[in-house]
């Protein structure tokens, strides 16, 4: 035996593993996407991509999809710009002020999703901050949380709330890592502070694998946003309905697993599954496309 | 334009000493001056103290009659070159020397022909599409140079610019800054902690130790005849000999005060004569081109040097003859008494 192939032999074990463990349950549920199978009828049976068809031709489908790429995308946009707000913040304060800031940042982080849909509720939030404005005021205005406009900004606002610490955490480390000879460079030669951000801080953010592989991540975890629009269900009085307006993915298979019209369509709920994975890995891979310096 | 500094002290938050303590020096319009000193003394922070990227904790920086204490290094009219280059990485070479105009609002038409007229004087003309990541060392530091001249700059100071960089690049770049300070005409301070590039470029060298400064001259001055023994031992290569004068018979002249003798090891030759100082030979130095004769004296070891032709062997009693217009005489704290 050459020495090249003993180290795949030692691999051997943990490559069992990965796939009992990681690969074989993805195919169990695609093939199990392919066949007719729920809790009150569990007789398998194999239908063909006939599952993929009814669901890619079923309107609530697409309005679930159109919910969660919509959340996904502002929610890690916004948190991307919040945490380079942080950071930016965090780096040009005294010493004492930084760690007094930063650990006030990183409270959300900790604390559960499901609490901060809670949280940031109609009812505790802006009942209050609305009496204040139409009668405390007298502003004659008022939120209307009612309005999609109002709704998504909001679910789109918590989810940064919980997320943007953690990009201002990498962000951070990105500034840190600048040799600070760059901005007294560009300080001697007669930059702005705006200049300084726009020319040297802003670039390496933007070029380091750091934050893109965050932004991967949280991408990936926010296509399986869950918490806080499935408390926003019951906010809009929406909870007992298929295809509310704030149905993400996860929130629809949730629904039509749990809701007693339905008889348990496992079958329908992994074919959503697997079609879940297959966007948020399509977009990973654009992603990915998009900046070869990770790859390198 | 000239830079004058009075009593400049920095002191560091937390720090025991102060890292630039009460330094006076006079710097002349269109010199070139070098700081020099070995690491820790306190250089660095002396030209970051005239660029204005650390406040002074005591004392004034005048350029011209301009007190420049308050005033922020946008302002001071410098341009300043880093010895890790500084240059912007995600910008390519002709957007790194274009910047200080661009960032200054100063944009012109002009500013295209400038950019490439900077380039082919430094020879980097071929480059400037690239990233400073695609460059190698002494390209990063032209396009650095180029950067800093664009602005015209009343005063030009450099980090250690070239301590970086490999020792044939280092002599190459010597010769063009010497020659790019000719051609501008503007005040160089120039730090470094090499001695060849303090002789070999400065107008007048400032040697600072522990933030104080020692001695401010020429070159050749500083060098014959140093007003504190540690910058003979400093300087040279090999140093001077310092040697305590108990170790020297009566045949030596020397003066009043005077505990500690300096000569030069090439100011000592090897004589077949009985002589004024004699020893046995230790080991010797081939430096290739001359030797270097290690010769126990007393408690002192002598460094002499030599040609590179002459045979001594170990062990063999050697005389060292000397012109007595060669010995320097310090006092026990290292004051040169002349």
């Amino acid at each position: 035996m050459t020495n090249l192939k003993v180290p795949y032999i030692f691999l051997i074990p943990s490559l069992i593993i990965i796939f009992l463990a990681g690969v074989g349950p993805v195919f169990q549920s695609f093939l199990l996407s392919l066949s007719e199978f729920s809790l009150v009828n569990p007789s398998q049976t194999p239908v063909g991509f006939q599952n993929y068809i009814a669901l890619l031709s079923d309107s609530i489908f697409w309005k679930a999809i159109q919910v969660t790429m919509l959340l996904v995308f502002g929610s890690v946009l916004l948190e991307f710009v919040v945490g380079i707000f942080l950071a930016l913040l965090i780096t040009s304060s005294g010493k004492r002020a930084r760690s007094v800031f930063s650990s006030i940042f990183v409270i959300p982080i900790a604390v559960a999703p499901i609490v901060t849909g809670i949280l940031w509720s109609p009812n505790s939030v802006f009942d209050d901050l609305n009496t204040l404005l139409y009668y405390g005021l007298s502003l004659g205005t008022y939120i209307d949380t009612t309005k999609p406009f109002t709704y998504y900004s909001l679910i789109i606002i918590s989810d940064a709330w919980i997320w943007a610490p953690l990009m201002m955490l990498v962000t951070v480390a990105i500034i840190r890592s600048i040799p600070k000879e760059q901005y007294e460079a560009a300080e001697v030669m007669g930059a702005s502070s705006w200049t300084k951000f726009q020319k040297i801080t802003f670039p390496a953010i933007i070029v380091s694998p750091a934050i893109l592989v965050t932004l991967l991540l949280r991408t990936a975890d926010a296509f399986r946003m869950f918490e806080v629009p499935y408390a926003w269900n019951f906010w809009l009085g929406q909870d007992a309905e298929l295809g509310a307006s704030v149905d993400t993915v996860s929130v629809l298979m949730w629904k039509m697993f749990s809701s007693t019209l339905y008889d348990f369509p496992i079958a329908q709920i992994t074919t959503i599954a697997i079609v879940l994975l297959m966007v948020t890995l399509t977009t990973c891979a654009l992603v990915l496309r998009r900046s070869p310096r990770l790859m390198e | 334009m000239q830079v004058t500094l009075k009593k400049v002290s920095k002191r560091f938050p937390n720090a025991e000493v102060d890292a630039v303590n009460q330094v006076d020096l006079e710097i002349v319009n269109k010199e070139f001056l070098v700081i020099l000193g070995p690491s820790g003394s306190g250089k660095s922070s002396l030209l970051r103290l005239i660029a204005g990227l650390e406040e002074v904790s005591g004392g004034e920086v005048y350029f011209g009659n301009e007190l420049m204490n308050d005033v922020s290094p946008r302002e001071r009219d410098i341009s300043m070159v880093f010895q890790n280059f500084a240059l912007f990485p995600n910008m390519t070479v002709y957007d790194n020397i274009a910047f200080p105009i661009r960032a200054s609002g100063k944009d012109s038409e002009n500013l295209d022909s400038e950019v490439k007229r900077i380039a082919s004087m430094l020879q980097i003309e071929g480059l400037l599409d690239r990233k400073p990541g695609a460059l190698s060392g002494g390209e990063q530091q032209r396009v650095s140079l180029g950067r800093a001249i664009i602005k015209k700059p009343k005063v030009f100071l450099m980090d250690e610019p070239l301590s970086n960089l490999d020792a044939s690049l280092r002599s190459e770049l010597r010769a063009e800054i010497k020659k790019l300070h000719k051609e501008l005409g503007i005040t160089f301070i120039y730090v470094t902690h090499d001695q060849t590039e303090a002789m070999t470029m400065a107008d007048r060298i400032a040697l600072i130790k522990d933030g104080k400064l020692l001695q401010v001259d020429k070159p050749e001055v500083i060098y014959d005849n140093p007003n504190h023994s540690w910058i003979g031992s400093f300087l040279g290569m090999p140093a001077m000999n310092l040697i305590s004068s108990s170790d020297l018979s009566g045949s030596i002249p020397s003066k009043k005060g005077a505990s500690v003798i300096g000569i030069r090891p090439e100011n000592l030759n090897i004589s077949t004569e009985k002589s004024k100082l004699t020893g046995s030979v230790i080991s010797t130095e081939y430096l290739g081109d001359s030797k270097i004769i290690n010769v126990q004296v007393g408690n002192s070891i002598i460094k002499a040097k030599v040609s590179n032709d002459s045979t001594f062997s170990v062990g063999a009693d050697v005389n060292l003859d000397f012109s007595d217009d060669d010995l320097r005489f310090f006092t026990d704290d290292g004051k040169n008494l002349g």
